[in-house]
Order: structure tokens, then C-alpha cells, then sequence
């Protein structure tokens, strides 16, 4: 069983803030520097996030869940998918009351956030169970 | 006087975020804190009934007791006078309150929030007095029966959720009556630098953008998006270079609508002639005519008109280079052509346009405008530069 909670606690803020941050990043960048009319720029922007969001969520929900699940005896998996599941919910939480509308961002966002935790607790297990190999004295 | 910029401070420096951004620069605060109070309790020393602000002088005693003229920005002339207001309610040596927010940069100037009259009476910056209705033509076609564009028209006023002008969004006066007091419209976005907007405002602001929570269609005066060629983004004016910051024409598309101001258009068997509510723009449309081989270049170009059933469909060229909105500017090449129709019982204007440059943008500036019959007759006010500058911060 054991949910690392005390990892998760700490992990599922940075991991969403660390998702946001990689979505608007490349969003702000290109408006900025796309040449163009004001809504053309904010279009584009919204065209950047939809795919930004979604991939800077599942690397951010790897990362994060790996790094709960890591040094766990057992339960990897369902560390790293309480991680995304959490992360997802807060993501989900904070797009619903920015006002934005129900659409393939969200949707992606959250399953994106979900697969993240889940693959990174698997990547946890894996490295947890490869064989260590042992330092050869010479 | 220094400066009242109507540029948004924070947002100028992230690329014009600010919605209306260099844009409808007064649709932001400028240099004036809205997280602060003034109260001003003078006599009137007068008005300067200007567009694209006015501003009430007062006479009323400073902090060391002096008496000091204060100035106080209002909305603008037009707009003012299509919600009732006019110069005459301002009588000189009468007394007043002003409810505002203060300068940051002069002591002696304010944005005005509330007025308190001599005879008790309130007036909030966006206060509504006896607006009267939109009035169907005199005739809704021509004796060749083709529609009658003639007239005067005006888009629908832009109006603030709160009354007072502190914070809340710019929403259309036939829905302003739908929001609760500073509330922000689905997909809109509260104006930058108003009443509590801080550092974290910004963020929020640049998020809700990101996720598509902010429709950028919710803000009429907008450019249409196109993207600009580098000869194009080199040619864009800023600031007070921008001609509608001067006090100048900008273009026959943007000035149709920008400032809501009143237009007239006057209609013959042979000539539409359109007169903007923006002072020294005006235009001549040729029916069944052909443009010239010589053409005389200027600011509105040279324009032809022939009727597609019930659309006038107008064609210009022979511009001299300029801006042609907010963001885009144009060289010689530009061709606009626009169709003007009616609805069935002539009290609403449509106008859809299509603008080609391949020099200065890519592809199409296109758009549309819905314009009612306007009850305040036409009326080109003064516009004044030098008392409404713009200033970044």
C-alpha cells in the first residue's frame, strides 16, 4: 500500500506550477514575438498552449511522480498515479475557474497530467528493480 | 500638464497585452491609481469639452489652503453627449464635488468617478441620462429604389460594469444593464490597472489568455489578425506617432467605429458621400463610376460604388501610404473593398470589408461592423491632443 504523502504533498504543487509554467512559457514567447495583429498573436498563443500545455503536464507529472515513487518498496504505480490524478484535479480546478472553455485542452491537460504520474511511477519501479551493479575494484 | 497616458503601464511592456493595448489606449488608466481616492470640493472654473477625454477644471483649495485649479479627466465629447451629457450642465462658479482617483504623476489632476452637483444630483462616469432611441430612416429606399444608407450612425457605446469607471470590463451599452457592478463579462477580461489589479492580476491575466479564457473577439476595436510582412511591422506607428493618438485620422475603416463617435453618410442617385465623426476625414463614393488612370493619391483613397441588389459594394484605391488600423499599417498598394447593407427596416448598418497589402500584411485584413441609426445627431467635436497625451510608464 504506503502513499508516500508526505512526497506527494510537496510534489503536487511543484509539479502543476512546473506544468504552468512550461505551457505559458512558449505561449508568451511567441506572442511576443510573432509579428502580427493583437488577436492574431493571441490565437497563436492559444494554438502554442493547447499543445504546450498537455506535454509540459505529462513531463511535469513524470518528473514529479518519479521522484515520489523513486525509493518506494512498493506501489510505484499507484504513487505516481495519485500524483497525476492530484495534479489533474488541481489543473482542472484552476482552468475551470479561469473561465476557460470546455475543449481539447482540457481534456488533454487532464489525461496528460494522469498518464505523467502514471508512466513515472512505472519508470520509478523499473529502475528500483533493474539489477544494481556493483562498483568493479580494479 | 504631464502626462495621461491611456496606454496600460504593465501590460505596454508585454507586447501590448493589455486587450486594447496601444490600441483603444483610453480604454486603460494611464497614469491615474485607482487603488487610491481624491475628493475634490470646489467651484467649476470650467470644461474643456474635448475629445478623446474632457476635463473639468476646479477651483478649490490644496492642502495649504491655496486655491488651485484642479483638472479632472471625463469621457470623452461624444461619447458624453450620447449619454446625455453636455457642456452646459458645467457652469462655471457652480459648486461641484469630484469623487475620483488621483494622479500619480500631477497633484492637481484626477480621474473622475463621481460628480456631485450643486443641486445633489450624482452623476457616475457612466452614468445614462435621457438617452433617446435609434429612429428608423425618413425613407428606407431611394426613389430609384435602391436602399437609403443616409443618415446618421453610431456603434453601440462601450460601457464599463462599474458605473463609476473603477474597474470591470468594457461591455456594449444595451448589455450593460445584465452585470452586477465591476463584474467582468464570460471571456472578457477586467481592464488593466483598475481597482485592485496588481503583479498577480498579470499572471492570472497572461493564463487566462493561454487556456482560451479571454475571447479576443470581445473587444470590437481589435485589428482583424493578420500577420505583418517585416516591411509592414517596420511601418507601424507607436505611440504618439499613431495618428489616432494625434488627433488625426487614422483610416476610412477603423475611424467608422473608433471612439463610437456619430457619422453621417448622405446619399444622391450619382454620389454616397461619408462623413466621419473624426474631425477632417471624409469621403466621396462615385456610382457606376470607374477610378481614374491618374489617380491623386490621399488619406481615404479614391472610391467607387455600384449596387449588388441591396448591397452597396465600394472599392478604393489610391491611398498614400498610413496606418489602416490600430497595429497595421498600409503603403500604396492597398485596396479595400467594403458592402454596406441595411436590415429590413433600415435602422441598422452593416458594413463588411476586405483590405489587401501584400507589402505591409499577409493574406486579408478582414471585418465586419454593425452600426444603429444614431438618435444624437452627427456632431465632429474637437479633438485635443496636447490634453490627453499618451505616456508609458
Amino acid at each position: 500500500m504506503s502513499l508516500r504523502a508526505r512526497r506527494l504533498l510537496v510534489a503536487v504543487p511543484l509539479s502543476e506550477l512546473a506544468a504552468v509554467a512550461g505551457m505559458m512559457a512558449p505561449a508568451l514567447a511567441t506572442f511576443l514575438t510573432f509579428d502580427s495583429t493583437l488577436r492574431a498573436r493571441i490565437a497563436e498563443m492559444q494554438q502554442v498552449a493547447l499543445w504546450a500545455g498537455p506535454a509540459a503536464g505529462f513531463v511535469a507529472c513524470l518528473l514529479g511522480s518519479w521522484w515520489v515513487s523513486r525509493r518506494a518498496a512498493t506501489a510505484h504505480e499507484r504513487n505516481g498515479l495519485a500524483l497525476g490524478v492530484a495534479v489533474a484535479i488541481i489543473d482542472l480546478v484552476l482552468l475551470v475557474a479561469s473561465g476557460a472553455p470546455f475543449g481539447a485542452l482540457l481534456v488533454l491537460s487532464v489525461a496528460a497530467r494522469v498518464a505523467g504520474g502514471y508512466c513515472g511511477g512505472v519508470l520509478a519501479k523499473r529502475s528500483a528493480t533493474s539489477p544494481q551493479v556493483a562498483p568493479v575494484a580494479t | 500638464m504631464r502626462s495621461r497616458s491611456r496606454i496600460c503601464p504593465a501590460l505596454i511592456g508585454l507586447g501590448c497585452l493589455c486587450v486594447s493595448g496601444a490600441a483603444h489606449a483610453h480604454h486603460s488608466f494611464g497614469t491615474f491609481d485607482l487603488n487610491r481616492n481624491v475628493e475634490i470640493v470646489g467651484t467649476i472654473a470650467g470644461i474643456d469639452f474635448v475629445n478623446p477625454h474632457a476635463w473639468l477644471r476646479i477651483n478649490a483649495r490644496d492642502a495649504g489652503g491655496a486655491t488651485v485649479e484642479y483638472r479632472c479627466e471625463m469621457r470623452g465629447a461624444t461619447v458624453l453627449r450620447r449619454s446625455g451629457w453636455t457642456p452646459e450642465m458645467f457652469v462655471a462658479g457652480q459648486p461641484i464635488t469630484v469623487q475620483g482617483a488621483p494622479d500619480r504623476i500631477d497633484p492637481l489632476a484626477c480621474y473622475v468617478n463621481t460628480l456631485v452637483l450643486a443641486d445633489g444630483r450624482t452623476l457616475d462616469r457612466y452614468t445614462q441620462r435621457e438617452v433617446a432611441e435609434p429612429t428608423a430612416a425618413t425613407f428606407a429606399r431611394m426613389p430609384s429604389g435602391v436602399p437609403n444608407l443616409a443618415g446618421d450612425w453610431a456603434v453601440e457605446q462601450q460601457l464599463m460594469t462599474d458605473p463609476r469607471g473603477r474597474d470591470g470590463s468594457l461591455v456594449p451599452a444595451s448589455a450593460a444593464g445584465e452585470f452586477d457592478p465591476g463584474e467582468v463579462p464570460q471571456f472578457g477580461v477586467a481592464i488593466p490597472g483598475g481597482e485592485g489589479f496588481g503583479p498577480l492580476s498579470i499572471v492570472g491575466l497572461l493564463y487566462r489568455l493561454s487556456v482560451g479564457a479571454i475571447a479576443p473577439d470581445i473587444f470590437p476595436w481589435l485589428d482583424p489578425a493578420v500577420e505583418l510582412t517585416e516591411r509592414g511591422a517596420a511601418a507601424v506607428l507607436q505611440g504618439n506617432q499613431h495618428p489616432q493618438y494625434r488627433c488625426q485620422p487614422t483610416s476610412i475603416l477603423v475611424n467608422w467605429y473608433l471612439e463610437t463617435l456619430v457619422n453621417r453618410i448622405v446619399q444622391t442617385d450619382d454620389v454616397v458621400t461619408i462623413e466621419y465623426g473624426q474631425p477632417g476625414l471624409s469621403r466621396t463614393i462615385h456610382l457606376n463610376a470607374a477610378h481614374p488612370a491618374a489617380l491623386e493619391r490621399s488619406r481615404v483613397g479614391h472610391s467607387i460604388g455600384r449596387w449588388e441588389g441591396d448591397v452597396l459594394v465600394v472599392d478604393t484605391v489610391g491611398f498614400l501610404p498610413g496606418m489602416l488600423g490600430l497595429e497595421v499599417a498600409h503603403g500604396e498598394q492597398l485596396h479595400v473593398v467594403e458592402r454596406f447593407s441595411l436590415n429590413s427596416d433600415g435602422t441598422v448598418l452593416t458594413r463588411e470589408y476586405v483590405a489587401t497589402d501584400a507589402d505591409y500584411f499577409v493574406g486579408e485584413y478582414r471585418g465586419s461592423d454593425i452600426t444603429p441609426r444614431s438618435p444624437l445627431p452627427f456632431v465632429s467635436d474637437a479633438c485635443n491632443a496636447e490634453l490627453n497625451p499618451v505616456v508609458t510608464l
